[in-house]
């Protein structure tokens, strides 16, 4: 940021941390600046650079969650077919006419264009379940929104609990090794994708005491109400759900 | 593990991990490593670079403009202990908000207030001392103007390191780029600045971006005028030690790797052959 005078000339409410804060957003948020929310502290001429700022991080910002989102499929598309390029598409410069970034919702419109765009690239039985397993691991990683507080055990923001009909983990290590499976085998399998507040990801494969418990937090329930829909004696389902919130996929109540 | 050259100037670039192999192989070309992310636990190159080449702590540790949570310096310290450089890197920056409900996810600076100036003094202090090593900031470049700030980015950096002690990292791409989109030389520019501060010298690549209609930084090798632009920064800066070619990208390529380190090399080569 450039100085445009010597000391403020406005008085402001709030302190320059404070400020900041409000630039940040003015970036982040498309809406913020469809509204003109940033003549408080830019001029004219500078809105418009701030305005091309934010495309560039905007882009930049899911160019490289799609390149580390989808690498699994890009390694069985032709390069110019891979996800990281839909960041340069005119789909894509729609998106960021509405994008906030790091917002559940952009990543989802995001990841959507994805699916959208590459399920019809491969015939393979396995392959739209890779390309869903990718989503799901994409929204965790572009998704820097935080959950709002409960009074309840909820599910983090983002946090995807998703059932395959293949053994996605299998095709994982498949193609980790270069193989590219043919006959990838049919056995369900529920996977838990979620992240922690330092941006860690986890992905686990939930068996049927932990699903119940996923089910169970709707966020409005105590743990005992938690136990009771699971069906599940409470000191187990305490164990659960400990672990689940040490993986941030369920979040502590505030109180 | 091996430390920095005492008696030359040091000129290496940052840990690519997909290059592992092509650094280890290349001890000509690089001397040193700067690590923006901790190795991944199944590094299997990490314990040979780590013998082989001096590494210099250059991750998000937290920004300055606020306190950093005893999470962010315990892991600070931590990389540190692991990494034992020299000197700990942080940036000139403020990209999320208070309440962390907002990130820009990329560098971006400051206002250059008052207040902000004390913010970055007293936390990059605890920074400094929670590492124990000494501590060296980057300058980041804007991309257009806030009508809040009060002092120029040169005076806020000055009174930053005259207040500190801390080093600088000077950016030379960040410096071209701030300059030029001030329509003005990159020397006119530096006029202000803190050179004599100087202890590592940053140099990198710009191109064209279609969203900001002009250059900026890009994972392409140093341009001749960024290479004399640094060179003509490092004949006044008595203090520097060590020239990072600034490229972490997995999209880098082992060729395009040796060309920017090759005509890093070249560059600072020639300027000290014209300085003696």
């Amino acid at each position: 940021m450039q100085p445009t005078q010597r000391g403020s000339g406005r008085r402001w409410a709030s302190g320059d941390r404070d400020i900041q804060d409000h630039v940040i957003r003015y970036l982040t948020d498309s809406g913020l600046r469809s509204a003109s929310k940033g003549e408080v502290f830019l001029d004219w001429n500078e809105a418009k650079r701030a305005e091309r700022f934010s495309l560039f991080l905007a882009r930049r910002y899911y160019r490289d969650r799609l390149n580390r989102g989808f690498r699994h499929s890009a390694a069985l598309l032709r390069a110019e077919n891979a996800a990281v390029n839909l960041a340069d598409s005119m789909t894509f410069d729609s998106i960021l006419q509405t994008c906030i970034l790091g917002s559940l919702a952009t990543a989802r419109t995001v990841g959507a264009l994805v699916l959208s765009e590459l399920r019809g690239r491969r015939s393979e039985e396995w392959w739209s379940e890779l390309l869903e397993y990718e989503f799901a691991f994409f929204v965790q990683i572009a998704t820097s929104e935080p959950t709002p507080i409960s009074r309840f055990l909820q599910h983090g923001i983002s946090t995807t609990t998703r059932e395959f009909r293949f053994a996605i983990p299998e095709v994982l290590e498949n193609l980790r090794e270069g193989k590219t499976p043919t006959d990838a085998p049919r056995k369900p399998t529920t996977l838990l994708f979620s992240r922690t507040h330092h941006g860690r990801i986890y992905v686990v494969e939930l068996d049927p005491t932990a699903i119940a418990v996923m089910e169970a937090v709707n966020g409005s329930r105590q743990v005992a109400e938690i136990a009771k829909s699971a069906g599940l004696p409470q000191e187990e389902t305490n164990r659960v759900l400990a672990d689940l919130i040490r993986i941030s996929a369920v979040l502590s109540p505030v109180q | 593990m091996t430390a920095l050259s005492q008696d030359r100037l040091s000129i290496g670039t940052f840990y690519n991990p997909h290059l592992a192999q092509f650094t280890l192989d290349h001890p000509e070309l690089i001397d040193h490593l700067s690590m923006a992310d901790p190795p991944a636990a199944d590094d299997e190159f990490f314990p040979q670079i780590q013998q082989q080449f001096p590494l210099l702590l250059h991750d998000y540790l937290g920004q300055l403009s606020d306190p950093l949570s005893e999470f962010a310096l315990k892991r600070a310290r931590e990389l540190q202990e692991r990494y034992k450089g020299p000197w700990v890197a942080e940036h000139f920056q403020c990209l999320h908000t208070q309440d962390h409900a907002r990130s820009l996810d990329y560098v971006f600076p400051p206002l250059y207030t008052e207040e902000f100036l004390q913010r970055f003094c007293e936390n990059a202090l605890v920074l400094r001392n929670a590492v124990d090593a000494p501590l060296v900031m980057e300058n980041i470049p804007g991309f257009f103007s806030v009508r809040h700030a009060q002092m120029s980015e040169a005076e806020f950096l000055r009174r930053f390191f005259d207040q500190t002690g801390c080093g600088f990292l000077i950016d030379v791409p960040h410096i071209w780029l701030a300059a030029h989109y001030r329509k003005i030389d990159s020397r006119e520019y530096l006029a202000e600045f803190p050179l004599d501060r100087i202890v590592e010298i940053h140099v990198a690549g710009v191109e064209y971006d279609r969203d900001l209609q002009g250059p900026w930084i890009a994972p392409t090798s140093p341009s001749d005028e960024i290479l004399r632009l640094a060179c003509w920064i490092a004949e006044q800066a008595p203090e520097l030690r060590a020239v990072t070619v600034d490229v972490f990208s997995p999209t880098i390529t082992a060729a395009q790797l040796e060309d920017s380190m090759q005509c890093t090399r070249a560059a600072f080569a020639l300027c000290r052959a014209e300085a003696s």
